[in-house]
């Protein structure tokens, strides 16, 4: 369209599908969306506002938490309404193109890997298990009741107190590993009941305290692509680790479901990916 | 989509920003923004999310309306 070669607007690109989706079905559209198809897929976009993202404009917004809440919101919002009734393949924040044309050309390009894509994520879902820690509360809970750390609190009571010092430092690393090796054990047996009623597992980096808005420790951080007709299965199974490990003070958590964000493996990847 | 887990889920701003930032297909189309620091918005988060954060919403029916409900 030549009115987007007039570089105040660019082609913002959400996902692509197989299918047509029906666009009206997206609820509160901010901009309005349309399809550009070729090559055997849709791709739903918008029109932006050019000036938005021009570098030293998106300098500025990336640091104004409202507009990264509204955009990055607005993006998640229109995604899911097309995840609805299709299966989609969900593109990365501020995926632009100048032209339809040139939205083509790339569609063009990769659309045997998105197809083979397309297909393998056809009736899947991705799913997001996270597991929390209390380790102030599991810590009290190895002093008070942990074997070995009971013998040595036995021990300080009973040693001499240049003896009792020692013993007592030997407690504190001991406590530490035991913390340690506890947390991993429980992280290890999530995986390994989740992996069994997973089609696709990916480990994500841990979030730190702080920004989780929670007061425990994030101990596991996974994406899982899940069947559809899985999903009671591994709502489930998080419920029954969660009910588990309670009185260890974990708290293992099923959100979703998501698009499949963790499971797009790109066609091909630039530096950032 | 399996109907019966269409059940309320608290799904942070987090969790979103870090699929639609940090995941999904990246091309290369003619322009993609890079989230070079993803983290610093992270912190800058913390101030969000310790406050009114959890956006509500029902899995499995529309969730406009839910949004549009949401805080921030």
């Amino acid at each position: 369209m030549d009115v987007d070669m007039d570089g105040e607007h660019l082609i913002y690109l959400y996902c692509v599908t197989a299918q047509p989706p029906d666009l009206a079905s997206v609820e509160d559209q901010p901009d309005e969306l349309y399809l550009v198809r070729e090559a055997g897929l849709c791709a739903v976009v918008s029109r932006v506002e050019a000036s938005q993202f021009e570098p030293l404009n998106l300098c500025r917004h990336l640091e104004d938490l409202d507009w990264v809440a509204a955009e990055t919101t607005k993006h998640e919002r229109i995604v899911e309404a097309v995840m609805r009734d299709r299966c989609v393949v969900p593109f990365r924040f501020g995926t632009l193109f100048h032209t339809d044309e040139n939205l083509m050309m790339q569609l063009r390009t990769d659309a045997a890997p998105f197809q083979t894509l397309l297909e393998h994520l056809e009736g899947k879902a991705e799913w997001g298990v996270k597991a929390y820690c209390n380790t102030q509360a599991l810590e009290h809970r190895i002093r008070a009741h942990d074997g070995p750390v009971s013998d040595l609190n036995e021990a300080i009571r009973l040693a001499p107190p240049g003896r009792a010092f020692l013993l007592t430092k030997k407690r504190e690393d001991l406590v530490r590993a035991t913390l340690a090796r506890r947390v991993d054990h429980y992280a290890e047996q999530v995986v390994d009941a989740l992996q069994a009623v997973s089609v696709q597992m990916r480990m994500n980096k841990i979030l730190p305290p702080g920004t989780t808005g929670r007061c425990d420790i994030m101990i596991l951080n996974t994406a899982l692509l899940v069947a559809n007709h899985e999903v009671r299965t591994i709502v489930d199974t998080a419920k029954t680790l969660n009910e588990r490990y309670a009185d260890q003070s974990i708290v293992v958590e099923c959100r979703g479901p998501w698009p499949p964000y963790n499971f797009c493996d790109p066609p091909r990847t630039v530096a950032n990916g | 989509m399996d109907s019966a887990v269409a059940t309320e889920k608290d799904v942070t701003l987090l969790e979103v920003l870090d699929r639609v930032l940090d995941k999904g297909v990246v091309v290369a189309g003619d322009l993609v923004i890079s989230v070079a620091d993803v983290d610093l918005i992270y912190v800058g988060l913390r101030v969000l999310l310790s406050s009114v954060e959890t956006m509500e919403r029902l899995r499995g029916s529309p969730l406009a309306d839910v949004w549009n409900e949401s805080t921030l």
